[in-house]
């Protein structure tokens, strides 16, 4: 189980940071045609508690627990980061994702202190929605949304719908924001073992993961020439990885894109 | 990744720890995991990745960066 591996360093290198934010983009590609048009919301999703504590155990043969965790604290913390990401993005309304019809006090927890932290925006809309409701209203009217705060496996989840209805793992980019620590990644972390070594990954992901990075370093002109010249070669058309439906190879698609950048200068 | 960086000339350079060891198993996965944290904790940021995106053979490489002010 090579996925369940790379998974663990990946849980294991958030909670050893506290890189406890994972913000995912979910927003249409100009010129790649999807189902669902004006799609643009945020993802946030808290990244070191909940379903993965890492605490489980069988207490008698063919019993297994495990721990989802839910703090005050930590659900403090990653609503306060959703509601001051929405005030400095500019975006609308926050929508607390949960399942606290049924699990009362963890996710009820979630969605009063969210709740209780979104009346320090009042310029801010704010409501709840059910995790089920919140996946089936994403793939029939995701329009509708402009942040999510979600706990830990609620947030993979909806990352992952997300990430299908603009395109899929290959072209969406995500950063992990601790208290003082950034890493960005691809917003799905597939490892993609399927096309491995067949040099069709889609490297539009990380080339955009890059380019966040760069505008949080304040390189915004790098930021903006290389997302520029990644959007300019998928708005094209003539070059595309197999994902997208094309058939070029991740170095052709790569050197569409230096080349691209040559020509924008 | 970086070759793009490169042709825009972005000033940063990378520190870059290849962590598919860590994902297979390697008998130096800890100390890949460690150099990974260390690296991180060093330089506040790092972008991280498919290497296979890259068209290389490993499976996920790391990659922290140190700021070079302009």
């Amino acid at each position: 189980m090579t996925r369940s591996g790379h998974n663990s360093f990946n849980v294991a290198l958030r909670q050893e940071l506290d890189i406890y934010a994972s913000v995912v983009l979910i927003k249409n590609i100009p010129g790649y045609e999807t189902r669902h048009k004006n799609v643009d919301f945020a993802i946030i999703r808290e990244n070191t508690e909940g379903e993965y504590s890492g605490l489980e155990h069988q207490s008698v043969e063919g019993v297994v627990e495990s721990l989802k965790i839910i703090t005050r604290a930590k659900s403090e913390r990653i609503a306060k980061f959703a509601y001051a990401f929405a005030l400095a993005n500019n975006r609308k309304k926050v929508t607390c994702v949960h399942k606290a019809n049924i699990m009362k006090l963890a996710d009820g927890l979630f969605r009063n202190t969210v709740k209780k932290v979104g009346e320090d925006y009042p310029t801010i809309e704010n409501n709840d929605m059910i995790v089920d409701n919140a996946s089936m209203q994403c793939v029939s009217r995701p329009q509708q949304f402009d942040v999510m705060v979600l706990p830990n496996l609620y947030g993979s989840i909806l990352s992952n719908i997300g990430a299908g209805l603009v395109g899929g793992a290959g072209v969406v980019p995500g950063c992990n924001m601790g208290r003082e620590v950034s890493l960005f990644e691809p917003g799905c972390r597939h490892v993609g073992l399927d096309i491995k070594g067949k040099h069709q990954a889609n490297p539009t992901a990380l080339l955009l993961s890059g380019s966040m990075m760069l505008r949080h370093l304040g390189l915004d002109e790098h930021a903006n020439r290389i997302s520029k010249a990644v959007y300019d070669v998928i708005a094209d058309g003539k070059v595309r990885t197999r994902d997208m439906g094309g058939n070029s190879t991740t170095e052709e698609f790569t050197r569409s894109i230096l080349d691209t950048l040559e020509r924008n200068g | 990744m970086r070759e793009i960086f490169k042709a825009d000339n972005v000033p940063i350079e990378w520190e870059q720890i290849d962590v598919s060891g860590v994902e297979s198993g390697d008998v130096n996965s800890d100390a890949l995991f460690r150099e990974s944290i260390a690296s991180l904790k060093r330089n506040k940021i790092g972008l991280k990745g498919m290497n296979d995106a890259m068209g290389s053979r490993s499976k996920v490489s790391q990659s922290q960066v140190s700021y070079t002010p302009r």
